[in-house]
């Protein structure tokens, strides 16, 4: 457990920036990013707060998912850093393609729900692989 | 894994009858709560085919998701703490801290997209929250139960 404490935020830190970039990279393309004063207000400051909020929620969801991930280390397949892969794919399903298909269909939000699922899938690949990579279970 | 997949698909549209009739019962009472931005504008939301069809949407997406989630609740069974009724209850938070508050936080914090979120999270007001919080005791408790 002890372990999991320091792996899972380090992993966060590497979901939070694969985060910002997706988003950087993604949310123009689909014109999600509507802020209540226009597109106009996307300016360097408000970018890099962005950023910045992107990484202190990939620490603060990485160490959540880090801690489930210890717990229920067993039941995932694979082995090593195809463990942390499959989990990390176990969550983008449950937080981004199942909540996206609600965002979708019961409340019209589309594009934000294939911003979720794209930059999602980035996001927890990323952060699976880090996990599988540095987590090592106690005996 | 079979009966993981019935008691998930079960749960789900029987949750989803319930939360349909009592937002129905609370828009009868309180009149339109309509929180639901749509393209066309709020104005939609007063078309009876449009409300249908987000019942059926609703219907149809409880029912599947209901399904995979039975099958990871068989899968992690003997991991999940708790007995019976509880033991559901912690399975489902753990689905709505996953699915609903982390994807509502970035939705949220990352995209500036606060209204969805928070429709997600907590259905938006005290009457969604009450139908969000029945929907999701009552799934968990048919989850649990089976």
């Amino acid at each position: 457990m002890k372990n999991i404490l320091v792996v899972g935020p380090i992993a966060g830190v590497v979901l939070g920036i694969v985060s910002a970039i997706s988003s950087y990279i993604f949310g123009p393309y689909f014109r999600i990013l509507e802020a209540p004063g226009g597109w106009e207000i996307w300016d360097l400051s408000l970018i890099r707060l962005f950023a910045l909020a992107a990484i202190s929620l990939g620490v603060i969801w990485g160490t959540i998912m880090g801690a489930i991930y210890a717990r229920f280390y067993d039941r995932v397949p694979g082995k090593g850093i195809l463990k942390g892969l499959y989990f990390g794919l176990l969550i983008w399903l449950i937080k981004d393609i199942m909540a996206g298909s609600y965002l979708a269909l019961t409340m019209l939000e589309i594009p934000s729900a294939i911003i979720l699922i794209i930059n999602g899938f980035f996001m927890w690949s990323a952060y699976g692989l880090m996990l599988g990579y540095l987590y090592k279970p106690t005996k | 894994m079979k009966s993981g997949i019935l008691a998930g698909a079960i749960a789900g549209a029987v949750a989803d009858i319930a939360v349909i009739a009592s937002v129905y019962v609370m828009m009868l009472i309180f009149g339109n709560i309509g929180i639901i931005e749509a393209p066309g504008g709020w104005e939609i939301w007063r078309d009876p085919s449009i409300i249908m069809l987000l019942a059926v949407a609703h219907l149809s997406l409880d029912i599947f998701w209901g399904m995979i989630a039975g099958v990871a609740y068989a899968f992690l069974y003997s991991l999940i703490p708790g007995k019976g009724v509880v033991k559901g209850l912690y399975f489902g938070l753990s689905i709505w801290v996953i699915k609903d508050v982390a994807a509502g936080s970035y939705l949220a914090l990352t995209m500036m997209e606060v209204s969805p979120a928070v429709i997600l999270i907590f259905h938006v007001g005290c009457i969604w929250s009450c139908a969000w919080i029945s929907l999701q005791t009552f799934k968990v408790i048919r989850i649990g139960l089976k």
